[in-house]
């Protein structure tokens, strides 16, 4: 069949160009982030598999972790910043907690090769020795190094109830017979054990019995903080709890050993009623003093990741944090900086800047966390925390919101203040208990004792006269709960009863507009909802950006399910009524403006004042925003503009605007200031877009310059390989040398690099001719983005780059380790280009014809279809991945879903020019695949299609084959005479082929075709003796079948061929009987239900078609043909019971029919013992 | 990863002594290797102008400023010292017509406020009230950041009468 290499290597590798801005990591290996910004984990490993308990080697760059990638939990390495992990040996069982030894020659693991329950065994790297420590008699579940890398750390339990008990065992020392004990540590109650590095400190989680009536390890709960003592010392350890709400567990030192990091769960994020393991984890650190007793302090603890993460398993290394974090339902290993994602460097004012330039609100709460720990200053800090309880109840976390407002209380202690926010604290409470009982009984538990415990709260809420604002929560929360208890009348009356909001502080306004009112919005008339929203829109105890954002709500509500009309009137009614110097006009006059902004279709012609980039109606909107940006000199005001504009050029594709504003933006930031890097962030990302969309629009010489701007500003290497390809297409052949003499001075600089890879591997797509100068060319290109990689870990077009030249390796037959290096790298690059669709699509689009190329089909269609659904640039794109899922539909026997994929590519080609010459491809296959979906009609139109239309430079083997599957559709359709003519033709193009001929478009990686052409030839005469017999002529087929059946003499057992030879048996079976030969015709059934039975002997295939045939056509030809049994020569009946089982016991439906004439024909042959299939 | 390329100094006439106010005191050879202000500026830091602003350039792009050229320290003085904004459009319209030095007065040179963002916010032009900070564009980011020394450079050749 025509092969689908070179339509689809060029897909894959004009999809490299097609990928989006990515941020340049920093260079060293592990790190992952500047001071100049909230950093986000990277990445370091991905698939669709588990990659969890990860450390780095002492080497800084191998990572080590355990995986499920193979069925069972293994061990594996990857070397960083390379993406492509490997499994350092088979225990052949599931393993835990892989820990490097310090020296790196070793590593430690828990087993379950030998003991179910866990034993501990260290494994050489090297000599891949393996010996193990314990036994039977105990059970491990967790093992460490100490620091001097000659003794381990055990945690086990000697009985199914006994004691979690912490020994150290000394390697090297052997004790009495083969199980080693080592001494015990701490005798009870202990799990996630660490020691300091200097070897003086052992820090643990204690663990409690959750029942008395089983052991700890059935049933625990995590005990609370952390306990703390000296490893030598005797003395009962420290308790010590972070000054943080929830669990605390998995602590583990710096190596330096100055700081402890540990993960704690603050919060009930799965909501089962309780905060423990099960919830997210957050990692935070604290220092640690090891000259001091206690080491810790509770309250400096650090938070370093954002709540929205669930990660655990801290593993600090030099200078990288390693963790397992939990995304989409996957556990992977991620890095971020020592410090975390608050850079440590960051001082309050800092952070209160990122703070009023994010939108994300749990990164608001990460940024709060760490502003907290800073602050001296007591009411400053009772103010960020009584923030976070706002944050925390604006998720939905009532018992945050009140341990925050409590800590809130506890940090004004004994100041005037603290009364007003012991009153809000309480309410906070009284809210999250309430919230948490309305919980129990919507998921089922008895309301009884509800009202009454609801009234109890109530009853216990404090007034607080002369604080407005702890007046405004306990009000809000006592008409929540007046609300949830049906009392309607009530509640409202509490809240009309609430302060005007000009008598409330900012903290009151704020609990009002952001969760007063969005909560008992359906009490409130509309009007005295927005009231309370434009009220906070003016309030001058809110920050001009606070004030901004509800103006930004105001104008959304005002907008949203309206007509642009209605819209219009709306505003332009707002705009009358609002305060004209006030932030809300600023933002109600954006929104109004930007309503005149039309949609890409509805827009005229580009203009000459826009130098051609713009139409009439974006510079009618251009200049009204910029009066209006121009004409407000606040930062937050001009930012607020901009924000709105941005939103509203890009939701409409007005590259123009987006362009014009991006850069007015970033003109405008002065340079220190926070908003600044995304400002700059911002401009890039325009320019780059609009490389892309000049680069559609044709105007290549835009999107050269485009690109090219793009690089001056940042190494960014989408914008360099668009370049080159501008560069190319603008006719110019020496963009190399133009790219080296911009690096002169840097020859192994990554864009350089990644230039030079590009250019040797760009013009090889069809790789099909393994040629000395390609795998060299291949090997160069690789080297050189391994040095561009090194620079730049975390780029997800390098791992790109470098999977699809793994990927022509493997196709070049070089070995299947290049497949799975491929995949790994695909796999990295598309978890790091997560929400980026350009280069997504080219992602899924190579992933998935890796996977079809190793014979996955099935993993390959879950790539194709998702690549299916995103955009496509060009049709033949579209095609291309059109006729790679059909293949691999076909594969999987979905055949008819092939036919569907085949039926649009077929309209396609037909309505677009572009495609014609793919015609042949779409009707080639349509035949094939019509033919096994039981279609020939579908087989025969498109053979037909391309009789008329024969294909350009078509070979004789792709027609051989065609006429094969012409003759097999018209046989299956009915017509014998019509395939006789079909096999004729075949039997001409095969005479003048041989196998290299026929083997044409084979892939090295491929393994050699069956379809030799001693196999077509035989694929011919069986279809002809079928012919034959079908159009009458029995006689003619015999020695054809003699032939086929001689030719296949030496079919071994269990194999394909003897399956073909009880097939042709079967037919020859079929002539005689036709012939009314009837003893020979049995004789003939019986041999072939002999080798069909060998078959299921040796194959464990018990009904494969043919024998269903034969033991039918037997028994039939006995009972309504009178053929005598005897001549079978062979007993029937064991054979019918042995099919008629495995079909009853299998029962698919496409069996049922075969199945129900079975039964019927055992029961006229043995009706005592027939007996109806399970199911009926 | 900045290319900081250094070339070798141009020779610089004699004649243009007062571009030699604030470098030491030299002998003649080293005055030549040198260069005026200007020249040095370019040397360090104008230079990467020429990638979006010269005939041919890499970068150049619609809507881009079309008269000044930096190919050369040569041709980028003169484009400058004589020239005045065009080809600019949309929110940068305004400052069309706008010479790129008013010789004697940096505050008031629009190749200054593209530099400099003191300059830049703090813009008022009598004859071109329209080309203000909001109109001007932040070339320094274009180029991968300023260069303070550079800069200064620029701001002592303008002082000094942009020669």
């Amino acid at each position: 069949m025509l092969g689908l290499s070179r339509a689809t290597a060029a897909v894959a590798l004009c999809g490299l160009a097609l990928a989006a801005a990515a941020p340049v990591a920093a260079a060293s290996i592990g790190s992952v982030g500047t001071d100049a910004a909230v950093r986000e984990p990277r990445r370091l490993t991905a698939g669709d598999s588990d990659q969890l308990l990860g450390s780095l080697g002492p080497d800084g760059r191998t990572l080590f972790f355990a995986s499920n990638r193979d069925a069972v939990v293994g061990a594996f390495a990857q070397r960083l910043p390379d993406g492509v992990a490997r499994a350092l040996f088979d225990e052949g069982a599931d393993i835990s907690l892989p820990r490097p030894s310090p020296d790196g020659k070793r590593l430690l693991y828990i087993s379950t090769r030998d003991d179910a329950t866990g034993d501990t065994c260290l494994r050489e790297l090297e000599s891949d020795e393996r010996t193990c420590i314990g036994g039977p008699a105990t059970a491990e579940s967790a093992a460490f190094w100490f620091p001097d890398g000659k003794s381990v750390g055990v945690v086990a339990r000697s009985a199914m109830h006994g004691e979690q008990v912490l020994r150290r065992v000394w390697l090297g020392r052997r004790e009495a017979g083969t199980v080693q004990t080592g001494e015990i540590v701490v005798d009870r109650s202990v799990s996630t054990p660490a020691v300091s590095p200097d070897g003086v400190w052992l820090i643990y989680v204690p663990v409690e019995r959750a029942s008395k009536d089983v052991g700890v390890h059935f049933a625990m709960r995590l005990g609370h903080g952390l306990h703390v003592r000296k490893l030598r010392s005797t003395k009962a350890p420290r308790q010590i709890v972070p000054a943080l709400p929830g669990v605390t567990g998995f602590p583990a030192f710096s190596r330096d050993g100055r700081w402890l990091y540990f993960t704690q769960s603050l919060h009930d994020s799965n909501g089962d009623g309780q905060v423990d393991g099960d919830d997210h984890g957050v990692i935070f650190r604290t220092p640690f003093r090891g000259d001091q007793d206690p080491p810790i302090r509770p309250g400096e603890a650090r938070q370093l990741t954002s709540a929205s993460w669930n990660c655990r398993y801290p593993a600090p290394a030099e200078d990288t944090l390693i963790m397992t974090c939990e995304r989409g339902g996957r556990l992977d290993l991620y890095a971020l900086p020592l410090d975390g994602a608050v850079p440590g460097s960051w001082a309050e004012a800092r952070i209160r800047t990122a703070i009023d330039h994010t939108d994300d609100p749990d990164r608001i709460s990460l940024l709060l966390t760490n502003l907290a720990q800073l602050q001296r200053d007591p009411e400053a800090r009772a103010a960020t925390l009584q923030t976070l309880a706002r944050q925390a109840l604006r998720r939905g976390d009532p018992p945050l919101a009140a341990w925050y407002a409590t800590r809130a209380a506890m940090a004004v202690d004994g100041t005037p203040g603290a009364g007003a926010r012991r009153a809000t604290a309480a309410a906070l409470a009284a809210l999250a208990e309430h919230r948490r009982a309305i919980d129990r009984v919507d998921a089922g538990g008895r309301d009884e004792g509800f009202a009454a415990s609801a009234e109890a709260r109530l009853a216990a809420l404090v007034a607080a006269p002369d604080a407005p604002d702890a007046a405004a929560w306990v009000a809000l929360v006592r008409a929540e709960i007046d609300d949830d208890l049906g009392r309607e009348e009530k509640a409202l009356a509490t809240l009309r009863a609430l302060p005007r909001a000009e008598a409330l502080g900012r903290d009151g306004v704020l609990a009002v507009v952001l969760l007063g009112v969005p909560r008992l919005r359906g009490l409130l008339a509309p009007a005295e909802a927005d009231a309370w929203l434009w009220s906070a829109a003016t309030h001058p105890a809110l920050s001009p950006a606070e004030r901004l954002a509800v103006a930004a709500q105001i104008s959304a509500a005002l907008t949203r399910g309206r007509k642009p009309t209605a819209a219009r009137k709306a505003l332009d009614e707002a705009l009358s009524r609002a305060p004209t110097d006030g932030e809300l006009a600023v933002r109600l006059a954006a929104a109004r403006t930007l309503l005149d902004l039309p949609p890409a279709d509805a827009r005229g012609p580009t203009i000459a004042a826009t130098a051609g980039l713009g139409s009439a109606e974006e510079e009618a909107v251009r200049e009204k925003i910029f009066a209006l940006f121009r004409a407000n000199r606040e930062l937050d005001r001009r930012r607020a503009v901009i924000r709105a504009t941005i939103a509203a050029a890009a939701k409409v594709d007005s590259a123009y605007l987006l362009y014009q504003f991006a850069n007015t933006w970033v003109s405008g930031v002065p340079r220190d200031h926070p908003a600044r890097q995304q400002a700059v962030a911002l401009f890039r990302q325009v320019v780059l877009e609009r490389a892309w969309i000049s680069w559609q629009a044709g105007r290549v010489g835009d999107a050269r310059g485009s690109f090219y701007g793009v690089t001056l500003q940042d190494d960014d290497l989408e914008a360099w390989l668009g370049f080159v390809e501008a560069r190319l297409a603008e006719g110019k052949r020496d963009v190399q040398a133009e790219v080296e003499k911009r690096f002169a001075k840097q020859p192994e600089h990554p864009a350089l690099c990644t230039v030079r890879a590009w250019l040797a591997i760009r013009g090889r797509a069809e790789l099909a001719a393994a040629s000395a100068a390609d795998r060299d060319a291949l090997e160069r290109a690789d080297a050189d983005l391994a040095t561009a990689q090194r620079q730049m870990p975390g780029s997800r077009h390098l791992h790109h780059l470098r999977g699809w030249i793994a990927h022509q390796r493997f196709l070049l037959g070089d070995g299947r380790e290049f497949a799975v290096a491929a995949h790994d790298r695909y796999r990295l690059a598309l978890a790091l280009a997560e929400g980026d669709g350009r280069i997504r699509g080219a992602l899924l689009a190579a992933l998935g014809l890796l996977q079809q190329s190793v014979g996955n089909h099935r993993l390959a269609l879950e790539a194709l279809r998702k690549r299916l659904a995103l955009p496509f640039v060009r049709p033949q794109s579209r095609l291309a991945m059109q006729l790679a899922a059909a293949r691999s539909h076909w594969h999987v026997g979905e055949a008819d879903a092939a036919l569907e994929l085949l039926a649009e590519a077929e309209r396609a080609v037909r309505e677009q020019p572009a495609l014609a010459g793919a015609r042949g491809l779409v009707l080639d296959r349509m035949a094939l695949y019509g033919f096994e979906a039981g279609r020939p009609e579908v087989a025969q139109r498109a053979a037909a299609a391309l009789a008329q239309h024969p294909v350009a430079r078509d070979s004789a083997a792709n027609r051989a084959r065609r006429a094969l599957v012409l003759a097999a559709s018209r046989l299956q359709a009915g017509d014998p005479a019509g395939s006789r003519a079909a096999l004729t033709e075949a039997g001409k193009l095969l005479a003048g082929l041989n196998d290299e001929a026929l083997g044409a478009g084979r892939r090295p990686h491929q393994p050699p075709h069956e379809v030799s052409r001693e196999r077509l030839l035989a694929l011919r005469d069986g279809l002809l003796a079928r012919a034959l017999i079908a159009d009458g002529a029995p006689a003619a087929a015999l020695p054809i079948l003699d032939r086929r059946i001689a030719g296949l003499a030496d079919a071994e057992a269990g194999s394909r061929e003897q399956l073909d030879r009880a097939a042709a048996r079967w037919h020859r079976g079929l002539a005689l009987s036709l012939l009314n030969r009837k003893r020979e015709a049995m004789r003939e059934l019986g041999l072939g239900l002999a080798d069909a039975a060998a078959f299921a002997e040796a194959s464990g295939t018990v009904a494969p078609p043919e024998r269903i045939w034969l033991v039918r056509s037997a028994a039939e030809f006995h009972l309504f043909g009178d053929a005598p049994l005897a001549a079978l020569g062979r007993p029937l009946l064991p054979d019918l019971r042995d099919v008629y089982a495995a079909l009853s016991r299998f029962g698919a439906p496409r069996w049922r029919s075969a199945r129900d004439a079975l039964q019927l024909l055992l029961t006229l042959l043995d009706p005592a013992k027939t007996s109806a299939p399970a199911g009926g | 990863m900045r290319n900081l390329r250094l070339r070798s100094a141009l020779l610089v006439p004699m004649w243009l002594g007062s571009a030699l106010l604030g470098t030491a005191a030299v002998s003649g050879c080293e005055a030549v290797a040198a260069g005026d202000d200007f020249t040095q500026a370019y040397d360090g830091y104008l230079n990467k102008c020429a990638s979006c602003h010269a005939p041919g350039a890499a970068g150049a792009t619609a809507g881009i400023e079309t008269t000044l050229d930096f190919s050369t320290a040569d041709t980028a003085r003169a484009s400058l010292k004589t020239g005045s904004a065009a080809g600019l459009t949309g929110n940068q319209a305004s400052c069309n017509g706008v010479p790129f030095v008013v010789a004697g007065k940096p505050e008031q040179s629009l190749l200054m406020a593209v530099l400099d963002e003191n300059v830049r916010q703090n813009l008022d032009l009598a004859s071109h009230a329209g080309c203000d900070g909001t109109a001007a564009t932040d070339m320094t980011i274009r180029v991968g950041g300023a260069d303070a020394d550079a800069i200064a450079k620029v701001r002592a050749w303008i002082t000094a009468g942009a020669e």
